[in-house]
């Protein structure tokens, strides 16, 4: 009898560690860590620095960080489904490029580069669609040539970066209209118009991932791609989208950095792709594919950003910000290692 | 006594995979490690291996207590195993594979600046497969080039190039084609007269009795018996492996065919499969046997509309039907179960709720944009509940689940799918008895209702019960097709080997 009633102790203990409880849940969901290691970093830096925890401060970091978000969107996307886009800072200088030579009233520098003088909604509307082109460009090679998506989207980063120092002669482009500016430097409320940017493309990203058709087939086709092409799944057109989405993000990004710096230089966004690309994976969108929610992305580069100003605010030279991120990533790399080793 | 692994425990987290087990080997001897998937026997053999550490336990080698922290140890010790996933590196040739741990160094300065001597290394890995009665390998060929069978010698003869004392085979017919078994078997014999010990993973129960001396088997992580060969009957054994006697594990009931459904005609691949002609009526389970590398798959992914025909019509309800992709044939209500679930069939990482649904997404959604989950949920529910996965869950993550009841998320994706076609390829390979009896009452289930089935298997024993006909397959040509009456083992291998 009471043998018996340990046997069913130990088979409700069984149960129980078959499924963890709500808590254990939210604890072990890598956006859990990163909310953890955000909070605590903001206290150490509002003790050591007054200027940390000021509305201004907090809201400049989401505003500059913006645009690095709001392309980790599109990288997640390519990477849940399997592939990876390294071309996504040429592709924000490319967007960044061409709407400013649509919207720019020209004039300002003594090399004559095209300006259009277009309104601000179609600049933007052409530099979404030049990202999207990009992203097409990287999907085509990868779906329909075959090329590893690593090695096309590398390519795609010298192609596209040639492309824009090409055709600005390395010139800037500058003299926009206010309208365009305030995209990128003002405000909606007490909001930056950037993070506003954000936060409705990251609902958008979100839903599409959770809840439309294709969202899933994403995550399907990066956990198992063999599989999804012999369940009938339209592998190669999901993937198309992904790239072609990754690119327009990027582009809307770039767009973004182009308006809140007041000028496109051919050097913009110069390797970016290592901040959006850190953005998702320590946001805990696994490298190998099929894991990982927009959230984390978000975190992830909001993460990012809170370090970099953090090195501001410690004074540290603003040279050796890229070696903390490249770090940042091979640690966040790590933890997903681990993650992966566990289940 | 060579091995003697007493009183091994075993923890994995909340799971207590081995408890107390014991297991035995003597020089010469060949025993037969059965039990059921998640029985142990893997953790037995990994902890053997130095892959896992033991918690509890000690581990004998000439009655000497030993000790196994890696991989190396074990090796040092004699102990080779053979995993199911071959451990070759393709790219390298036979020889350089089976030296690999022990590169056979040029004499002189050359050899000890680490210069291999390729010519002497190519001899002796000769030298070898003479010993074993290997015949028909050349050790220069790369082993990626090599079928299955040669690379699993290749293997063995590795494992005899670093002294093995003990070899560990884990399921190795199972991807071996019903003629190499034979030669395998003779490999076996002659390790054994040797005095080498050898422990024999498998499946099946008439390879098990063909080549064992004794069989040991496990059950949820402890001994759940042994018995000398002699003694070990069919049904001995499953009701040890299971718990409970199975009374019927081929539950077939007569046909009702009705109109054809499937019929292809002349479908060809060059190279790959020829003229392959025949058809499918509703209510029918259509057997198709042949040796592996036959065909038989390439006819169940041509008609899916995985691979591109060169020539051949298919027709569905008589009306001649086009099918370039998956996701055709998956409108027209034809379903594929890939041979390799865990590749091919299934997301591993995702929910059984999220693989159950994965073909009728669209169908779900409303407006065929925007999931409903609770549709989704109430689907996999449905199935879930069908076909008796266990745990009756959908939140869990597939790859946490047996093989059999893996299967069976399989079958309810397409079973979600409305199908007039279901082609099943190997659809019990791997998986537990218990789990086996129930798929095959689903297949039987499923034919009831009116789907016309096809049924590629490698365990003739399957298609023979479970078919109405038997298609039989040789070099990509179907040589014969025989009813249920005549379908026997002999006339089906007679057929598929080409000796008419």
């Amino acid at each position: 009898m009471s043998t018996d009633l340990a046997v069913e102790k130990s088979k409700t203990a069984k149960a129980a560690a078959q499924q963890p409880s709500l808590l254990r849940r939210i604890i072990q969901r890598p956006e859990t860590s990163i909310v953890l290691v955000l909070l605590t970093l903001s206290l150490v830096l509002s003790q050591s620095s007054s200027a940390f925890l000021t509305s201004d401060n907090i809201f400049n970091i989401l505003r500059n960080n913006a645009d690095i978000a709001i392309a980790a969107l599109g990288v997640t996307m390519v990477i849940l489904a399997g592939g990876i886009d390294l071309s996504i800072g040429s592709t924000m200088a490319f967007s960044g490029l061409i709407a400013a030579m649509a919207v720019s009233l020209g004039g300002t520098t003594a090399y004559q580069l095209p300006s259009f003088g277009l309104p601000p909604a179609i600049a933007f509307a052409l530099g979404v669609l030049a990202g999207a082109t990009v992203g097409l460009v990287n999907g085509l090679l990868v779906v329909r040539l075959k090329i590893v998506p690593f090695i096309a989207t590398l390519g795609m980063l010298g192609v596209v970066r040639g492309l824009v120092v090409g055709l600005t002669s390395g010139q800037t482009v500058r003299n926009f209209p206010i309208e365009f500016v305030a995209l990128g430097q003002g405000y909606i409320g007490p909001v930056p118009t950037p993070v506003i940017f954000l936060l409705i493309l990251a609902i958008i990203v979100a839903i599409f991932l959770s809840y439309h058709v294709w969202g899933t087939y994403v995550y399907a086709i990066g956990g198992n791609e063999t599989s999804a092409l012999l369940t009938g799944l339209p592998v190669d057109r999901v993937k198309l989208l992904t790239y072609v989405l990754s690119g327009a993000l990027a582009g809307v990004g770039g767009v973004l950095v182009v308006a809140r710096l007041g000028v496109s230089a051919p050097t913009q966004a110069l390797g970016y792709e290592l901040f959006v690309i850190a953005s998702a994976v320590i946001g805990g969108v696994s490298l190998s594919g099929g894991r990982g929610t927009v959230l984390g992305a978000v975190l992830g580069a909001i993460l990012i950003g809170v370090l970099n100003n953090a090195l501001v605010l410690l004074r540290v030279e603003s040279y050796w910000q890229q070696a903390f991120t490249g770090s940042i990533i091979l640690l966040s790399a790590l933890i997903d290692r681990l993650r992966q080793r566990r289940t | 006594m060579l091995l003697e692994m007493r009183g091994i425990s075993k923890r994995f987290g909340g799971t207590q995979a081995l408890e107390n087990v014991h297991f035995a080997v003597d020089r010469g001897e060949v025993v037969g490690l059965l039990g059921e998937n998640g029985a142990g026997k893997s953790t037995l053999i990994k902890i053997l291996a130095g892959v896992h550490a033991r918690d509890e336990g000690d581990i004998l080698m000439d009655g000497r207590p030993v000790a196994i922290h890696n991989p190396q140890d074990a090796q040092r010790l004699g102990v080779a195993v053979i995993y199911q996933e071959l451990n070759l590196t393709p790219n390298q040739t036979v020889a350089e594979n089976v030296f690999l741990h022990r590169p056979q160094r040029m004499s002189g300065l050359l050899g000890k600046l680490g210069f291999a001597d390729r010519a002497r290394r190519e001899r002796e890995t000769q030298a070898l497969f003479e010993q074993l009665g290997i015949v028909g390998l050349d050790p220069r060929r790369k082993v990626g080039e090599l079928s299955v069978a040669f690379q699993q010698l290749t293997e063995i003869a590795k494992a005899l190039a670093f002294d093995a004392r003990l070899i560990v085979m884990d399921e190795p017919t199972s991807a071996l084609p019903d003629e190499e078994v034979e030669h395998l078997f003779e490999i076996v014999r002659r390790l054994k007269a040797r005095g080498l010990g050898v422990v024999f993973v498998s499946h099946r129960l008439n390879e098990v009795r063909a080549i064992c001396d004794r069989v040991v088997v496990l059950r949820d992580g402890q001994n759940a018996g042994e018995l000398p060969i002699a003694e070990a009957s069919d049904a001995r054994l499953i009701a040890m492996m299971v718990g409970r006697p199975i009374e019927n594990l081929y539950p077939k009931r007569p046909a009702q065919p009705g109109e054809v459904v499937l019929e292809v005609e002349g479908l060809t691949r060059r190279g790959v499969i020829e003229d392959i002609t025949f058809h499918i009526r509703a209510g029918e389970v259509v057997g198709l046997a042949g040796l592996v590398g036959s065909g038989r798959t390439e006819v169940a992914r041509a008609i899916f509309g995985a691979d591109r025909l060169d020539s051949g019509v298919i027709r569905l309800h008589g009306r001649p039907v086009r099918i370039r992709s998956p996701q055709d044939a998956r409108r027209l209500g034809i379903g594929y179960v890939p041979e390799d679930r865990k590749v091919q069939g299934l997301v591993l990482g995702m929910t059984v709720r999220d693989n159950a649904a994965l073909t009728v997404l669209r169908q779900l959604a409303r407006g065929g944009q925007f999931i409903s989950w609770p549709e989704v949920e109430r689907t996999a529910q449905r199935y879930v509940g069908e076909l008796q996965v266990r745990p009756p869950r959908t939140d869990l993550i597939v790859g946490a689940l047996s093989g059999g009841n893996q299967q069976k998320v399989v079958l309810a994706k397409w079973l979600a799918a409305n199908l007039n076609v279901l082609l099943l390829d190997e659809p019990t390979r791997g998986i537990d008895v218990g789990a086996k009896a129930e798929i095959h009452a689903l297949i039987d289930e499923l034919a009831h209702r009116g789907m016309a089935i096809l049924l590629i298997s490698s365990e003739l024993p399957e298609v023979l019960a479970m078919s109405d006909r038997v298609l039989v397959m040789s070099e990509g040509r179907l040589v014969g097709e025989l009813s249920r009456e005549e379908a026997t083992q002999e006339r089906v291998l007679a057929l598929a080997s080409g000796s008419r």
